[in-house]
């Protein structure tokens, strides 16, 4: 009798389960803290949970949940190794946005009246995004956190979401004026929040999928230009954009000043090696704002280059994804809603990953589902929702035509 | 709880290194695995299922040396027509602009079409033109842009007169073959036009329950003439429906 072939779910989610099992009972038997048996126990867990449980209570893509929940994962351990307070925050922000994610594939799937919601999402986002200009607080140079009370969080990271289904809505319907109105509005707030990653970030998501949605390269490349004089425009307006750039040519002019960041990260970079250092051992601590900027130089100085390879083949997995599920919609709207979900991770991945390994100048923006932040983590699940609303009905449709042409033979 | 001493723990963690670049790299491969093999049992579903996604066919009755008469082109729930090969339906025809009009299917209005901006149609013989606004067509309805005329056939499952109020089979009482072109009546809102030949001859509404495998004699002097009756008998059968997304969405919204 032949043996029975594992599904590829269990055979991925397995494999997770195992490494991040073993990863977290290693860090407990370093110190013999009790939470590190905790998460070691919990977070495989959550891993099965999110991977086999959740798709039984709605319907959803079983890889882009594994991809997702890898990642969220590796953000915890990472978190946990350098600082255990930040780890259990993570983990709190993490249940609430599988919690969000289970929202928005409801959302997509039983959406109604997008019309008046899409207009409503407008004027409240924009709203939303004003705030910070007159309330906001200023961190690392951007106005762009609001604090109501105890609770701290970046209006730009919930509005990404009102940005994607704007574009989505409007290109789906070829409406120009608003999105572009919408869009430019944004960009307007967050130059003034001198929230310039974001800023980048909107702008590149609003170009690609107005690419996607109409193919019409002229625009797009008048787009580009546009974005290029904009940027040199900032560039010579604001001192802080200067600094950054001349710090990204050469960090070593300012060892101990702008360029200590950058240069701790890549110290950590090169001190991984190909396996790295060992996790628990090394010393990712001393970079600055390593727990949202540079989470990447801590991974690949814990686990190493070839780890580091690995990370990024999963997003490369989680925007493969993405398209296609994008390409399979039937109608533009969800298919444009799933691309801009996936440009916008694709985006912010190249851009904080690449500002890490001192391809382009650093940009502020955290690392999807990996760097330490509750709204950045939630939005991020939340687009994932999308996504997953869109691969559900895409499934949907296709096995009603395929129960339909069995019917009809 | 249990805790090693630092040596022991350095030990460990060196040695794991192996280990978890060892476990990356498998969680890596079975990823791309599981991503290419669901890449191929869908492909290999919509070879068994061409239809899937598909709302019917636009039949050309008149064409080009590229897009021969008879052919049927594919139309799925949303898209483009246009004279490129990126359009959801390529028209290779004179006169047909790159992108020419937006089409969507709505399960409560039928295929509303829209032209794009500096491009016009005629939908059973209504001029349409950006500023017209959208025109719906239906089961049999012709639509002619540039040089093509084509027939859009409804596939079985879908209501062929979603929207309409009327079913298709109803002649049009406005029609009346003795008149001449400028003679009929124009139509009321939501209510079909009544059909016309791209030289302006009215002609008799679709036939019922389907578009049959006759075809209209076609070029651009044919007069558009009646099936016949015998021509339902060589209707082709029925294919497999389409699903409805269930969306509603207001076109016009």
């Amino acid at each position: 009798m032949s043996k029975k072939q594992k599904s590829p779910v269990s055979r991925l989610s397995s494999v997770v389960m195992l490494f991040f099992l073993l990863a977290f009972l290693l860090l407990a038997s370093r110190d013999g803290k009790m939470e590190g048996y905790i998460l070691a126990v919990a977070v495989p867990l959550m891993i099965w949970f999110g991977t086999y449980l959740l798709p039984k209570i709605v319907p959803a893509d079983q890889l882009l949940l594994s991809l997702t929940n890898f990642l969220c994962a590796l953000g915890i351990l990472m978190l946990y190794r350098t600082n255990t307070y930040y780890a259990f925050h993570q983990v709190i922000a993490y249940a609430v946005g599988l919690l969000a994610m289970l929202f928005c594939i409801w959302l997509v799937r039983s959406g109604r009246g997008w019309g008046t919601m899409i207009l409503l999402l407008m004027f409240l986002s924009a709203g939303l995004l004003a705030l910070p200009v007159f309330f906001g607080q200023v961190t690392n140079g951007a106005k762009n956190w609001l604090a109501l009370g105890p609770v701290s969080f970046q209006p730009s990271e919930l509005v990404k979401l009102s940005l994607v289904l704007v574009l989505a809505w409007y290109m789906s319907r070829r409406k120009m004026l608003p999105w572009l109105l919408f869009s430019v509005v944004c960009l307007g707030l967050l130059m003034l929040q001198k929230d310039l990653g974001t800023a980048l970030l909107y702008f590149g998501t609003a170009l690609l999928l107005y690419w996607t949605s109409s193919g019409n390269w002229l625009v797009t490349g008048l787009g580009l230009a546009g974005g290029a004089g904009a940027a040199y425009w900032g560039y010579t307006l604001f001192p802080h954009v200067r600094r950054r750039v001349s710090v990204w040519l050469n960090p070593w002019q300012e060892t101990y000043d702008g360029g200590y960041q950058l240069i701790q990260g890549l110290v950590a970079l090169a001190s991984g090696g190909l396996f790295g250092v060992g996790l628990g051992l090394g010393n990712p601590t001393a970079i600055p704002v390593y727990e949202s900027d540079f989470m990447f130089a801590v991974i690949c100085e814990q686990f190493g280059l070839v780890f580091g390879c690995c990370v990024l083949l999963m997003y490369v997995a989680l925007i493969w994804r993405g398209t296609s599920v994008a390409m399979a919609a039937r109608t533009s709207f969800h298919g444009l809603t799933a691309m801009g979900c996936t440009i916008f991770l694709g985006i912010q991945t190249l851009l904080i990953i690449g500002g890490v390994l001192k391809l382009i100048p650093l940009t502020g923006v955290t690392m999807p589902f990996v760097s330490y932040g509750g709204t950045s983590l939630v939005s991020g699940l939340c687009m994932i929702g999308l996504i997953q609303g869109v691969a559900s009905i895409n499934e949907d449709d296709l096995a009603e035509d395929t129960h339909l042409a069995m019917l009809s033979r | 709880m249990f805790s090693f001493s630092s040596e022991i723990y350095e030990v460990l963690a060196l040695a794991a290194r192996y280990v978890f670049a060892l476990l990356g790299v498998l969680i890596v491969l079975r990823s791309f695995a599981w991503l290419l093999s669901s890449h191929r049992e869908k492909k290999d579903r919509l070879r068994r299922l061409p239809d899937a996604g598909m709302i019917g066919e636009m039949v050309v009755l008149s064409g080009s040396a590229d897009l021969p008469e008879n052919t049927a082109l594919p139309v799925p729930r949303e898209g483009v027509l246009g004279f490129v090969r990126s359009c959801d339906i390529t028209v290779p025809c004179a006169g047909v602009k790159r992108r020419h009009l937006d089409f969507v299917w709505q399960d409560d209005a039928g295929l509303l079409v829209h032209p794009r901006s500096g491009c016009d149609a005629l939908v059973d013989g209504q001029e349409l033109n950006v500023r017209s606004g959208v025109c719906a067509m239906r089961h049999g309805s012709f639509l002619q842009i540039g040089s093509a005329l084509l027939r859009l056939r409804v596939f079985a499952g879908l209501d062929p007169n979603a929207g309409f109020d009327h079913p298709a089979a109803e002649p049009d009482p406005a029609y009346d073959p003795a008149l001449p072109p400028e003679a009929v009546p124009m139509p009321g809102p939501g209510m079909p036009g009544p059909m016309m030949s791209p030289d302006g001859v009215p002609v008799p509404a679709p036939m019922p329950g389907g578009m049959p495998g006759w075809m209209p004699p076609s070029g651009p002097d044919a007069p558009f003439v009646p099936a016949p009756p015998e021509a339902e008998e060589n209707m082709p059968p029925a294919r497999p429906v389409p699903k409805s997304t269930g969306w509603k969405e207001d076109w016009s919204d």
